[in-house]
Formats: structure tokens, C-alpha cells, sequence
């Protein structure tokens, strides 16, 4: 039994007279993990912002849970239960990574008055997903002298604080050591197999095949394929326009 | 609210750190909670006493000016260097709380109590004239709208030909809270403790802000705003409350300044004085707790002590805040505070060590 978590019809984002996003449908089923590849430029960024509400949709419907969210602002796609992390890590740099983290716990829920401290949910939340991505330790240690890798896993960390429904990764991988990318890939599992529903671009492909159950191919801003990764890596279209540049898919 | 979307795929560098390179401001202070309460007892502890040590009408006129502009300061350092929203409006809405409060004595015979009160309200209010429309903005354009909106009430005063609001001559003889009466030292004396209420309400307020979940998301609005909402911090809510909760206590001190005055003038907004309020800050340490404080005490006094030289302190002042953006972006407050931490950490060994000897004995 399957219940389709996120459902996008005919989406469009257009920069001028550019379709960044073009006419794109999909739909990711709750629990699955959804990967998304394309050359640069094809869109994927601008995809992840129409998902997570920073930037609206020419037109077209999204529909998370079974309701539209496109027309809503960022922080309340968060509140639904959908997070995401960016592509150029992006952390609160003046503060702990404890501290980034608990922005996540302590707003990420839903609209809240501030009160004067962080209640013990709160905090718990933030120690789980410190914990969940083996920060725990660097929870003292100023977030802007965090290293990539770090970085990257804050911005999940702070995603996880939310407990979100869906978490977006945009190229988890880039910038990354091979060891550090196999203990990403681990962190990745572990969470697919706690039941998270996750949506993964990635240009490392090696990663991406591996992870996922699904895969879209985006090529300036459209689908060029959406299969299992066995299809994809069969599929023409795909080798012509994107795999047969990429050395070592396999 | 969306983000520029060119926003989401670069860094946004942080306002506290303007040059590039330069250390991130942290937020709140990190050191050791027992080192800020002992800076805070001795800070208390010599404002408690520096009337009786400078006890001329002249000297106590400097106190209470100290409180009421590191009040403005450190409000408007709540909004530019915690939350990054480049306000230009702060002495605006110092002008509204002093005027309100002027106007409603002067002419209705207000309780100057309650017009001190009515002048924070209505800095309030003005606040949200202002900010409705300029949060929906970013950088540059929130420095124009806001100084539009400063020019727009200095104008507004100036050509009254009405007189009601005392045009370009201003209104006297209006404040002082009933104490008119008393002798000049004794009456300083009240308004400098009066000050000094104000100054450490304020600032225990807005220190207890910044280390809740309120300061933390102002912080995070600043440093990565993408990434703040998309940790679900309601951008504008929040930008407009943090004017609310600046102007509050910058209208208060308006409204504080004009009694204590006993007069209002379009002079109140003066360019110069916005230049001067800037530098106090930046000098200081935008960005930092202590900073604005700091840089208040000292560039007051500098403006008394080098009074001969009169035009060209403005000239110093500018020079001093360019030295400071360039060479010391962090402002004055991060070398006192390593000196601190380093007095902090020998007196805390040699306490360590001193049980050792002393207790069983
Ligand atoms: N804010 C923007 N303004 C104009 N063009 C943009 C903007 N954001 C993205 N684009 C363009 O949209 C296309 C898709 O970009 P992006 O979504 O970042 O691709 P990807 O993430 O797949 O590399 C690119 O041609 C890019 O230049
Ligand atoms: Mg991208």
C-alpha cells in the first residue's frame, strides 16, 4: 500500500523568456527515495525552490500530503513538514552548530510565539538530530568554522530537527572526500530506513544509482526520463544526453 | 516573503562581518556566563557611583546623555547588527517619542508621565508605518526607504507655519517631570538615576531577547536568511516585531530626552547626530552586546573633551568610524574583551589554586 507524498503537475518556472522549469510532473510516494540528476543548468536547484516555497512557480500545482502549497511562504512549506537543504551550505554562522540546530527544533514545527527559553522538547529534538548525524560532539563549535562536510550535515541536522515528512538534499555530495561521501551515503540509508521520505539530487551518480528507487532526468527543465535506476541506466535518451558524459556510472 | 532568487544559490555575507574575510560576529557573547556577571556588577557598580564622583551640573548633564543615547544605540543596534536590517530610521523614531510626548504636554497638558509613555506608543505605531513597507525589502533599498521616511518628518517639522509643532524654532518650557523646582545638581542627580533606569531596563531586556529563541532567529535571519525560513522563521513577523521591540525603547528614550531638555527641535534630527550615533556603534562593536555601550561612553566624552576643537570633531569622528570599518571591523569591544577574558582566566586559576592552601586552615 502506497500514499503519493508530494505530486507536482505541469510545474513551470520561468527567468524571462527562460523555462528554468518546464511542464515537469512527478510524484514521490511516501517512504521512498526519489532521485533527481541532470547536467548543470537543467533545473534541479530551481525545482527544490519552487518545492520549498523560495521561489514561486510560474504555474502549475504542487501538492505535498495531499494539499497545494505553492503560493506558500518557505517557513510554512517547513511547518507542513517539508525541509531542504542547499546546494552552497548555507549554515547560521554567528552561532553554534547546537544552536543552528535548535532554529530548526524550535521553529521548524509550527507558528510559534517565542517564549524566553528552549523547552526540553525542543531540546531533545535538537540532541536527536545532532545525534543522528554525529555532531553531537561538535556542539559547542561555531558553525561558520565548520568544515563542507559539516556543514552539509548541519543543514540536515537542522532539517531532521523539524522531524520532517520529506527532506530534500540538493547535491549532498559535492565538495566531498570519498570517505566522507560513504559515511554521507550511510547517514542517507540510515535515515530511508528509519521511513524518511527523502528526494535526492545529485550529480555524483555513483551515489545517486546506489540510493535511490526512482530516478528523474531533468534536461533544461524538463523530463527527459523517470524510472528505476536499471531503466535510466538502459535508457538511450539518458546515455545520449547525460550518462554518456559522465565517466564510470555503471 | 520569497528571496531574491540569485539569494539561494550564494552565501549572503553577514552585515556584522562587512569586510570580506573578516570573522563572523558571534551574536551573544560565549565566554564564561560568571565573566559577564562580574563585568556587569562592576559596570552597575561604577554607574551607580560616577554621580558622586562627577558632581557638577556639567559632568551629571554627560551621565545622563550617556544613558539616554546608548539606549537609542544599543536599539538600533538590536535591529542593524543583530538582525541585519539596514534601518536608518532610528533617530526618526527618537524624534517621534520626543515630540509626542512634547506635544501632547505642551498643548493638552498631558501628565509629562504619561506622555513619556504615549511617546514610546507612538514610536511603536511609526515603527509600523515604517516597516510595513520597507521589510518587504532588502539591503540598499531599506537604507532609502528609511532615511525617505527620517527627511520626511524633519521636513514635516521644519515647514509647519502652523507652529503647532513648534516649526523651526521647536517647544519649550514643557517638561522636567515637576522637578523645575528643584537645585540644578539635586535635579541632574534624579534624571541621571532615571537614566540609568532606563539604560539598564532596556539593555536587560534586549539582553534577555538575544540569548532566547527570538534572538536566535534574528541572528539566523541575518547570517542565512534562505536557510532561516526554510527552518520555519516567519521572516516579516519577525522583522517587524523586532522594530516594535527597538522602537519602543527608542521612542521611551525620546521621549526621556525632550523632558529632561525640556525642550524639542527639528536639530533632533539632525544628520550629524545620526553620523555620530553610527560611529558610537560601529566604533564600539556593532553587532556585540557591549559594543554600543562602550563606544557611547567614549565618543561622548571625546566630543566634551575635545570641544576647543569644536567643526572638526565631526571630521574625527567620520575618520575614526572609516579606521575602524577598515582596520577593527569587529569595533573596539574584541580586544577589550580578550583582555578581559585573559584578566578572567588568571583570576579564575589563581582561584583554583587558592583553596588548595586555604581551606583546611
Ligand atoms: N534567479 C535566477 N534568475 C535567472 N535565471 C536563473 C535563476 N536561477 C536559476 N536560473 C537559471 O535557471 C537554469 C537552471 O538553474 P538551476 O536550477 O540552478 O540548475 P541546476 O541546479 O540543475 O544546475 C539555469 O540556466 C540558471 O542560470
Ligand atoms: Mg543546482
Amino acid at each position: 500500500m502506497t500514499e503519493t507524498i508530494l505530486e507536482c503537475a505541469g510545474v513551470n518556472r520561468y527567468f524571462g523568456a527562460l523555462a528554468a522549469v518546464n511542464g515537469l510532473s512527478f510524484q514521490v510516494e511516501r517512504g521512498q527515495l526519489f532521485g533527481i540528476a541532470g547536467p548543470n543548468g537543467a533545473g534541479k536547484t530551481t525545482l527544490f525552490n519552487l518545492l520549498s516555497g523560495h521561489v514561486p512557480a510560474s504555474s502549475g500545482t504542487i501538492r505535498f500530503k495531499g494539499e497545494e502549497i505553492q503560493g506558500l511562504p518557505p517557513h510554512r512549506i517547513c511547518h507542513r513538514g517539508l525541509a531542504r537543504t542547499f546546494q552552497i551550505p548555507q549554515v547560521f554562522g554567528s552561532g553554534t552548530i547546537e544552536e543552528n540546530v535548535l532554529v530548526g527544533a524550535y521553529f521548524g514545527r509550527r507558528e510559534r510565539l517565542p517564549a524566553f527559553g528552549f523547552d526540553r522538547e525542543t531540546r531533545s529534538r535538537a540532541d536527536r538530530a545532532l545525534e543522528m548525524t554525529g555532531l553531537g560532539a561538535h556542539r559547542r563549535a561555531p558553525a561558520h568554522l565548520a568544515s563542507v562536510f559539516d556543514k552539509k550535515r548541519l543543514m540536515m541536522a537542522s532539517a531532521l530537527a523539524t522531524e520532517p515528512d520529506l527532506l530534500m538534499l540538493d547535491e549532498p555530495f559535492g565538495g566531498l572526500n570519498h570517505g566522507e561521501i560513504d559515511d554521507l551515503i550511510a547517514l542517507i540509508r540510515r535515515l530511508h530506513g528509519a521511513g524518511l521520505t527523502i528526494l535526492l539530487i545529485e550529480h555524483v551518480m555513483r551515489a545517486l544509482m546506489a540510493l535511490s528507487e526512482r530516478v528523474l532526468i531533468m534536461h533544461h527543465g524538463e523530463e527527459l526520463a523517470e524510472g528505476t535506476p536499471d531503466e535510466i541506466r538502459r535508457n538511450s535518451h539518458v546515455i545520449q544526453v547525460y550518462l554518456g558524459r559522465t565517466a564510470g556510472v555503471a | 516573503m520569497t528571496a531574491r532568487p540569485e539569494e539561494l544559490t550564494q552565501t549572503t555575507p553577514s552585515p556584522a562581518a562587512p569586510v570580506a574575510g573578516a570573522p563572523v560576529a558571534t551574536g551573544v557573547s560565549v565566554r564564561s556566563a560568571g565573566l559577564d556577571r562580574t563585568v556587569l556588577a562592576l559596570a552597575v557598580g561604577a554607574a551607580l557611583v560616577a554621580p558622586w564622583i562627577l558632581h557638577t551640573p556639567y559632568w551629571l548633564n554627560l551621565l545622563v546623555l550617556i544613558c539616554i543615547y546608548a539606549t537609542v544605540n544599543q536599539s538600533w543596534n538590536l535591529i542593524m547588527g543583530f538582525a541585519g536590517i539596514w534601518s536608518f530610521g532610528q533617530l526618526a523614531l527618537f524624534g517621534v517619542g520626543a515630540y509626542t510626548s512634547a506635544l501632547l504636554t505642551y498643548h493638552y497638558g498631558v501628565s509629562p508621565f504619561l506622555g513619556t509613555a504615549a511617546g514610546a506608543v507612538a514610536a511603536v505605531l511609526a515603527s509600523m508605518v515604517l516597516g510595513l513597507p520597507s521589510l518587504r525589502l532588502r539591503g540598499a533599498y531599506v537604507v532609502l526607504l528609511t532615511l525617505a521616511f527620517h527627511e520626511l518628518l524633519r521636513n514635516l517639522i521644519t515647514n509647519d507655519t502652523t507652529k503647532w509643532s513648534g516649526g523651526g524654532f521647536g517647544l519649550f518650557g514643557f517638561g522636567q517631570y515637576g522637578l523645575a523646582g528643584l537645585p540644578q545638581t539635586d535635579r541632574m542627580m534624579v534624571f541621571y538615576y532615571a537614566a540609568l533606569v532606563l539604560l539598564v531596563l532596556t539593555n536587560l531586556i534586549i539582553w534577555r531577547i538575544l540569548k532566547s529563541p527570538l534572538g536566535l532567529a534574528f541572528r539566523a535571519l541575518r547570517d542565512a536568511e534562505p536557510y532561516a525560513v526554510a527552518r520555519g522563521i516567519p521572516e516579516y513577523r519577525f522583522k517587524l516585531l523586532v522594530f516594535a521591540i527597538s522602537a519602543f525603547f527608542t521612542g521611551l528614550a525620546g521621549a526621556f530626552y525632550a523632558n529632561f531638555l525640556d525642550a524639542v527641535g527639528p536639530s533632533i534630527f539632525d544628520f550629524g547626530l545620526m553620523m555620530n550615533l553610527l560611529a558610537m556603534i560601529v566604533i564600539g562593536g556593532w553587532g556585540t552586546f557591549w559594543g554600543p555601550i562602550v563606544g557611547t561612553i567614549l565618543l561622548l566624552y571625546l566630543n566634551e573633551a575635545l570641544r576647543d576643537i569644536d567643526e572638526w570633531r565631526v571630521l574625527i569622528f567620520g575618520l575614526l568610524m572609516i579606521l575602524f570599518v577598515i582596520l577593527l571591523p569587529q569595533g573596539l569591544i574584541r580586544p577589550l574583551e580578550s583582555v578581559a577574558d585573559r584578566l578572567g582566566d588568571r583570576i579564575g586559576r589563581r582561584g583554583e589554586r587558592a583553596p588548595s592552601g586555604g581551606t583546611t586552615g
